[in-house]
C-alpha cells in the first residue's frame, strides 16, 4: 500500500493523527460541528421554565412569557362551560395565594380537586394564566402500602 | 417457613455464589488453575438455578395470592386475571429489578457455557465483570429493594397492577426493555474481559455477536412495544413524546446500533477498533444510566415512578463501572489500536463512519435533552424542561440524512469508490425518487418540504434495496440458471447478514412513513357533541349516538357510541370507553377507539361526559400502520441475519479479510 505512512510515524501519543486520512478527519470535524450548532441553536427556544404558583406571581418577568406551573387544584374551583372550555384555580402551599387558570383541550383522567397539576402556557396582564397543556400528576404509583394502611378507594 | 422465605434464601445463595465466580474466575486464570475456573463457570451456572428459583417463586407468590408479602399486596389482586398477577412481576420496582437480575443470570449462564471452551484468557475477566454486575443487582436487591420482604399481619386482598398498565401491550413490553437493557451487559463484559487480558483483535467480537444481535433484537422490540402501547393507551394521538423515561431508553440503542454497523468496518478492514470499543462501553453505561433514570428516580416524567433509595446506589454504580471502562480504555489504549488508517474519503467505511457519528450526534442530542434541565437546576436552581420541538428539530434533520445514507452506503465499495461507480449505481434510484417527488407534490398535493424530503428519501432507499436484490437474483440465475424463488432463497441463504439487514433496512423505511405521516400530517379536533350532533375530521364525519355504561368482572365501563360516515356513506361504528378498576377510582384509564386503514388511523378518544353531551378528542393519524408493519419487517429481518446458517456457509475458507490484512502486514 503505497498510503501507508512509515510505521515510526504511526505510533506514540499522536500517531493516530498522523496516521489519520485528512479528509475524513476534516469530514469528521464539520459533522461534528454541525450537530453541535443543531443542538445549541435549538436548545434555546425549546426551553420552558418551571415555577411554583409563589414562584410565577413573584417573577417579574412571569407575564406574557410562556411557562410550567406546578401547583394544586382548589377544591371546589373546577368550571366547565358548555364550549368545553376549563377554569379553574391552583395554589402552592397556601390557599390564600392562587392563580386562576383557563384551559380548552383534553382533561386528563386524573383531573379533580385537590390534585397536583402542571399547567403550560402564558400568563396574561389580566392576570389570568391561559394554558395549552395540562398535566396531572399521578400519586406515585408503584409504592407499597406501609403495613396498617389499607390503600382504600378514594371516596367521591 | 413461608414460600417467601424461599425466595430470599435463593437470593442470598446467589449472592454468594455470583461474588465467587467474579473472584474465583480471574484468579483460576492467574493460576492457570483448571479447577478453579470451572468451579467459577459451575458458580455462574449456580447463580441462574437460584435467580430462577426466586423470580419462579415471586411469580407463585402473585399468583397465589400471597397478601402478606408486601409487593405482592401492591401488585396482585383477587378480582385481577391470573395473567395480570404475573405482569406483577414487573409492575413494581423489586420485581423489575428482579427481572432484570434474572435475565442476566441466564444470560450469563447460556454466554459461560456456550464458550466454555473458547476465549480462554478472555472469559474469566468477562465472567468476572458479568458476576460484578449480577453481585450489584443482588445486593439492591436484598438490602434496598426486597422483593420478599414481609408484612407482620397479612392483609386479605391486594391493591392489583397500576390501572393505566392493565393492556395487553403492557404485559409484553417491560420485560423486554428490562430484558433489552439487561442483554447488553454480555457484550460489555467480553469487551472489558477483552481489555483486561488484552486480548482485543476480532475473536472476542466474534464471540459477542450473537449476544449483540439478540440484545439489539430485545432492545427493538421493547422499544416498538413500547410505542405500540403508548399509542393505544395514553390517548394522546401519538407513539412518542420524547419523555425522559423513552429518551433513556432509547439512548442505548441509539449507540448501540452505530455499533452494529461500525464492527463490519473493523471485522473487514481492522479500523476503528477503539471507538467501537468506546461505544460499546458507552451502551452498558447508557443502560445502567437507563435504569437509573426509570427506577431511581433521577428525572421527573410522566412514568411516575416512586422516588427510592436506590438512585444513589446506581448512581454509585453507574460512576464505578464508568471510571473502571475509562481507566481500561486509557491504558490499553495502544493495544486496542490496530495501526490502519481510511484509505479514501469516500469509500463504504467512511459511509459506516457517517452513519455512526450520526447515531451518536442523536444520542448526545437527546442525552443532552434529558440532562440539561437537571444540571441547570443544579447549576442555578432554576426548574426548566426541555419540550419535544428540540428533539424534533434536532433529531429530525440527523435522522433524514441517516435514511439517505441508507440508501448510499450500500452501493458504496469498500477501501475506496470511484465516481463512475457511483454515478452507475445512483441513477436509477435517483430517477425513481424524482419522480416520486413530482407524483407527491403534483397528484397527493404534499406541500410540507421536511415530509417531501423524507419521502423521497424513503423512496430512494427503497429503490436502492429493491435494486440491490434485483441484481443479486439476476446475477445468480445467469450463473446458476434458477428460477427466481430458488435464486432468491439460495442468495438470502448464501449472505444472510447482508440480506437481513436489507430486509431490516426496508422495515426502518415503513416505520419512517408511519413517523413522517403521524408527525407531520396530523390531524386533531377537540369537540363537545350532544346526542345526534355531527363533528367532521378529514374525510370523516362522526355522529354522537349516545353513551351507555355497565359493569364489567372489576371494572365499570362507560361507552361511547359513534357512527362514521365517510363521504356522506355509512362506514363503520366506533366505541371509545373509559373504564374504571375497583379500588383505583382515582385513576380511570381510556380505551381508545382506533380504526386503522392503510392510509390512515381514525383515532377517537373519550374525554369527558355528563347527561347532555360528551367530549371527544379525534385524530386522523396518516399512515401509522406502516409503523407496526415496519417493525415486524424489522423482526423477520434481524431474524434472517441472525438464524444460524450451516456450517459450511457461515465462513468461507480461509480467515475473514480483517485477519488477511494483518497479516499481510
Amino acid at each position: 500500500m503505497t498510503t501507508q505512512p512509515p510505521m515510526e510515524d504511526a505510533t506514540g501519543p499522536l500517531g493516530w493523527y498522523r496516521r489519520a486520512n485528512k479528509k475524513v478527519l476534516a469530514g469528521i470535524v464539520v459533522i461534528v460541528v454541525a450537530v453541535a450548532a443543531l443542538i445549541f441553536t435549538n436548545l434555546g427556544d425549546a426551553l420552558t421554565y418551571y415555577n411554583t404558583v409563589d414562584e410565577l406571581k413573584a417573577d417579574p418577568q412571569a407575564v406574557e412569557d410562556r411557562r410550567r406551573v406546578g401547583g394544586r387544584v382548589l377544591e371546589g374551583s373546577i368550571e366547565k362551560d358548555a364550549e368545553n372550555n376549563l377554569s379553574f384555580t391552583i395554589y402552592h402551599n397556601e390557599v390564600t395565594n392562587t392563580l386562576p387558570v383557563h384551559y380548552r383541550g383534553v382533561v386528563p383522567d386524573i383531573f379533580d380537586d385537590e390534585v397536583d397539576v402542571i399547567v403550560e402556557g402564558e400568563w396574561r396582564r389580566d392576570g389570568i394564566f391561559y394554558a395549552s397543556n395540562l398535566i396531572a400528576q399521578h400519586p406515585p404509583e408503584f409504592q407499597v402500602a406501609e403495613p396498617g394502611s389499607t390503600h382504600a378507594p378514594v371516596e367521591r | 417457613m413461608h414460600a417467601s422465605d424461599i425466595g430470599f434464601v435463593a437470593l442470598v445463595v446467589a449472592i454468594v455464589a455470583a461474588a465467587y465466580a467474579a473472584f474465583a474466575a480471574p484468579i483460576g486464570l492467574r493460576q492457570n488453575n483448571p479447577a478453579t475456573l470451572a468451579s467459577a463457570r459451575n458458580a455462574v451456572y449456580v447463580v441462574t438455578g437460584t435467580m430462577l428459583t426466586a423470580i419462579g417463586v415471586l411469580a407463585y407468590l402473585l399468583v397465589s395470592h400471597d397478601f402478606g408479602v408486601v409487593y405482592v399486596v401492591g401488585n396482585s389482586s383477587i378480582a385481577q386475571p391470573w395473567y395480570f398477577d404475573l405482569a406483577g412481576l414487573y409492575g413494581g420496582q423489586a420485581g423489575s429489578l428482579l427481572v432484570w437480575a434474572t435475565g442476566l443470570a441466564i444470560f450469563s449462564g447460556l454466554a459461560v457455557y456456550v464458550n466454555r471452551d473458547r476465549l480462554h484468557q478472555v472469559m474469566p475477566w468477562a465472567i468476572g465483570a458479568m458476576m460484578t454486575v449480577q453481585v450489584f443487582f443482588l445486593v439492591v436487591l436484598v438490602f434496598l429493594s426486597n422483593p420478599f420482604e414481609r408484612l407482620p399481619i397479612p392483609l386479605t386482598d391486594g391493591q392489583g397492577v397500576n390501572a393505566l398498565l392493565r393492556d395487553p401491550g403492557f404485559l409484553i413490553h417491560p420485560p423486554f426493555l428490562l430484558f433489552g437493557y439487561m442483554s447488553w451487559t454480555i457484550p460489555f463484559a467480553l469487551a472489558i474481559g477483552a481489555m483486561i487480558s488484552r486480548r482485543t483483535d476480532s475473536q472476542w467480537l466474534r464471540a459477542a455477536r450473537p449476544w449483540l444481535l439478540s440484545a439489539w433484537l430485545i432492545h427493538s422490540i421493547g422499544l416498538m412495544l413500547g410505542a405500540w402501547w403508548a399509542y393505544h393507551v395514553l390517548g394522546w394521538g401519538g407513539f412518542w413524546n420524547w419523555d425522559p423515561v423513552e429518551n433513556v431508553a432509547f439512548l442505548p440503542w441509539l449507540t448501540g446500533t452505530a455499533f452494529m454497523h461500525s464492527i463490519m468496518v473493523e471485522e473487514r478492514r481492522g479500523l476503528l477498533r477503539r471507538w467501537n470499543m468506546l461505544l460499546i462501553l458507552a451502551t452498558f453505561l447508557l443502560c445502567i444510566f437507563g435504569t437509573l433514570v426509570v427506577r431511581g428516580g433521577l428525572l421527573d416524567s410522566v412514568h411516575n415512578f416512586a422516588t427510592s433509595a436506590l438512585g444513589p446506589s446506581f448512581l454509585a454504580f453507574l460512576g464505578f463501572s464508568l471510571a473502571v471502562s475509562l481507566f481500561l480504555f486509557f491504558t490499553r489504549a495502544q493495544d486496542i489500536d490496530s495501526g490502519r488508517r481510511f484509505d479514501s474519503a469516500v469509500s463504504k467505511e467512511s459511509g459506516f463512519l457517517l452513519n455512526n457519528l450520526l447515531f451518536v450526534g442523536i444520542a448526545f442530542a437527546t442525552f443532552w435533552g434529558t440532562v440539561f434541565p437537571l444540571l441547570t437546576e443544579v447549576y442555578n436552581g432554576s426548574k426548566i424542561t426541555v419540550g419535544a420541538p428540540f428533539y424534533e428539530k434536532v433529531n429530525g434533520p440527523l435522522f433524514l440524512v441517516l435514511l439517505v445514507m441508507m440508501g448510499v452506503g450500500p452501493l458504496l465499495a469498500w477501501r475506496r469508490t470511484t465516481w463512475d461507480v457511483i454515478k452507475r449505481n445512483f441513477r436509477a434510484p435517483l430517477i425513481g425518487a424524482a419522480l416520486w417527488l413530482v407524483f407527491l407534490v403534483a397528484v397527493l398535493g404534499v406541500t410540507n418540504p421536511w415530509s417531501l424530503a423524507g419521502l423521497t428519501a424513503v423512496a430512494f432507499t427503497f429503490g436502492v434495496i429493491a435494486l440491490e436484490y434485483y441484481r443479486g437474483v439476476r446475477a445468480r440465475r445467469a450463473a446458476s440458471g434458477e428460477a427466481v424463488p430458488a435464486a432468491l432463497t439460495s442468495m438470502v441463504t448464501s449472505n444472510r447478514r447482508r440480506y437481513g439487514g436489507y430486509i431490516v433496512h426496508a422495515g426502518v423505511l415503513l416505520v419512517a412513513l408511519g413517523v413522517i405521516g403521524a408527525e407531520l400530517h396530523q390531524q386533531d379536533l377537540d369537540v363537545t357533541l350532544r346526542t345526534g350532533e355531527v363533528a367532521v375530521i378529514g374525510d370523516y364525519q362522526l355522529r354522537y349516538d349516545g353513551i351507555t355504561e355497565r359493569r364489567g368482572v372489576d371494572n365499570d365501563v362507560t361507552e361511547a357510541t359513534l357512527t362514521v360516515f365517510k363521504g356522506g356513506e355509512f362506514w363503520d361504528e366506533v366505541h371509545p370507553r373509559r373504564v374504571v378498576y375497583d379500588g383505583q377510582e382515582s385513576q380511570p384509564t381510556s380505551q381508545i377507539a382506533i380504526r386503522t386503514t392503510m392510509k390512515e388511523d381514525l383515532y377517537v378518544l373519550l374525554a369527558a361526559w355528563d347527561s347532555q353531551a360528551a367530549t371527544f378528542l379525534m385524530f386522523v393519524n396518516p399512515l401509522v400502520m406502516w409503523l407496526w408493519v415496519g417493525g415486524v419487517v424489522f423482526l423477520i429481518g434481524t431474524a434472517v441475519a441472525l438464524w444460524p446458517a450451516p456450517a459450511s456457509a457461515t465462513r468461507p475458507t480461509g480467515p475473514p479479510p480483517a485477519e488477511l490484512e494483518e497479516a499481510r502486514r
